[in-house]
């Protein structure tokens, strides 16, 4: 599989939200609006790109019997330092992020992109693997955050074009589940017979 | 090369190699970033104080006020030898969590102004708190909590929470009536307080 396919397959084929159906946690919890969806599914690209990469370059040297609470430990260095950063130079998006970024850790895909991928692949395939997982991700978190802001506060990317409220629902948890349901059903139809 | 052998020499070797890079390569980003961090707490405090007191010069006074077994910090805004204002912050829980209020008031002792410096609300809901200008928000202004009933007019007070968002509501005016007893503490009304001065920092020196 050439490079360009590993990196397209990531956001259509092995989309992880609407095919893979991994990290609903982050899914749910963060697109309350469009910039808050892609400012999650961006640390997140950044995260797994960075720790596909070591891992694939560490593989080797890694011990089978030990391999899990040492990807945990690479994830988890690199999440703390993403947030060390936007903390101390993106303030603003880090207080409406801040919450989330420690569950980056825990986030199933990058420990499923190293388990299932890195470990077994380059690093300039892992690296592909998972720029390409991490823009699928980074592009259905900002759908859905786009039709949940669009819905529930009548904006989009925070410029408001309505006086008055949206219908509420769609910003609280429930609307999380509406919406991701309705566009994963979407994406199936659109899809069909193809993936 | 082949893949390493499961042995427990082995496994405690890489481990603990992975384990000791991470722990080197956090500790010098946090080195490198503790004092931006800090900086930006610092400014975000800076602006909700210059936000609800009137315009003052220099630094604020700080004065840490030990209230009801509660620490609050209250900074006094100076213009020239006379106190302009208090800005008092103070933490109630909201229904989301913490939220954390800086309350101004005049020397007087009316509200000058409030700012949210954090919450975690739901959005469109309680949220809408931090919205400056809404109606929640300015009927504090110029209140004297002296005379006026500082509950919402669900708890038979004097002001309108936000539609289905009284619990937010609620916290959000205890928040101010808490800042209003520390400053009546500081003020000399209340003497049971411990009022302490906090050691001035000296301009554009850190002492940590």
């Amino acid at each position: 599989m050439s490079r360009i396919d590993l990196i397209k397959k990531g956001l259509i084929k092995d989309n992880p939200t609407f095919v893979l159906v991994l990290g609903m946690c982050p899914t749910l919890g963060t697109t309350t609006s469009a910039l808050n969806g892609m400012g999650m599914g961006l640390a997140t690209l950044v995260v797994l790109t960075l720790s596909n990469m070591v891992i694939s370059a560490l593989a080797k040297y890694i011990p089978d019997k030990v391999r899990i609470p040492s990807y945990i430990v690479i994830i988890s260095a690199f999440v703390t330092i993403i947030q060390l950063l936007m903390q101390a130079y993106l303030p603003s998006l880090y207080e409406t992020l801040g919450l989330f970024i420690p569950l980056i850790v825990v986030n199933c895909i990058v420990l499923g992109r190293a388990e299932a991928f890195a470990n077994k692949n380059t690093v300039m395939d892992s690296a592909c693997d998972g720029l390409g997982i991490g823009l699928g991700f980074t592009l259905s978190l900002t759908v859905i955050g786009l039709v949940r802001e669009l819905l529930g506060s009548g904006s989009l990317f925070g410029w408001s074009f309505t006086g008055g409220d949206g219908i509420l629902i769609f910003v609280l948890a429930p609307g999380a589940f509406l919406v991701l349901g309705l566009l994963m059903a979407l994406f199936n139809k659109l899809t069909q017979g193809r993936i | 090369m082949e893949k390493m052998e499961s042995s427990l020499r082995n496994m405690l070797l890489s481990l603990g190699a992975i384990c000791l890079v991470c722990a080197a390569l956090l500790s010098s980003v946090n080195a490198m970033t503790a004092k931006r961090i800090a900086m930006v707490q610092e400014q975000k405090t800076e602006r909700a104080i210059a936000q609800v007191v009137p315009q003052f010069d220099g630094t604020p006074v700080d004065t840490t006020v030990i209230l009801d077994g509660t620490e609050y910090l209250v900074h006094q805004a100076m213009a020239g030898d006379s106190i302009v204002g208090y800005a008092i912050e103070s933490v109630t829980t909201g229904f989301g969590g913490p939220i954390d209020l800086m309350v101004g008031f005049s020397s007087a002792g009316e509200i000058y102004s409030t700012a949210v410096i954090s919450h975690s609300e739901t959005p469109g809901l309680g949220a809408k708190m931090t919205e400056d200008e809404s109606h929640f928000r300015t009927q504090f202004l110029g209140k004297n909590p002296a005379e006026y009933n500082l509950s919402v007019s669900k708890d038979g007070g004097d002001v309108d929470a936000i539609t289905a968002s009284t619990i937010t509501s609620r916290a959000f005016v205890q928040a101010v009536a808490k800042a209003y007893n520390v400053f009546l503490a500081v003020t000399g009304a209340t003497p049971d307080a411990v009022i302490a001065a906090t050691p001035q920092v000296g301009e554009g020196e850190n002492d940590e």
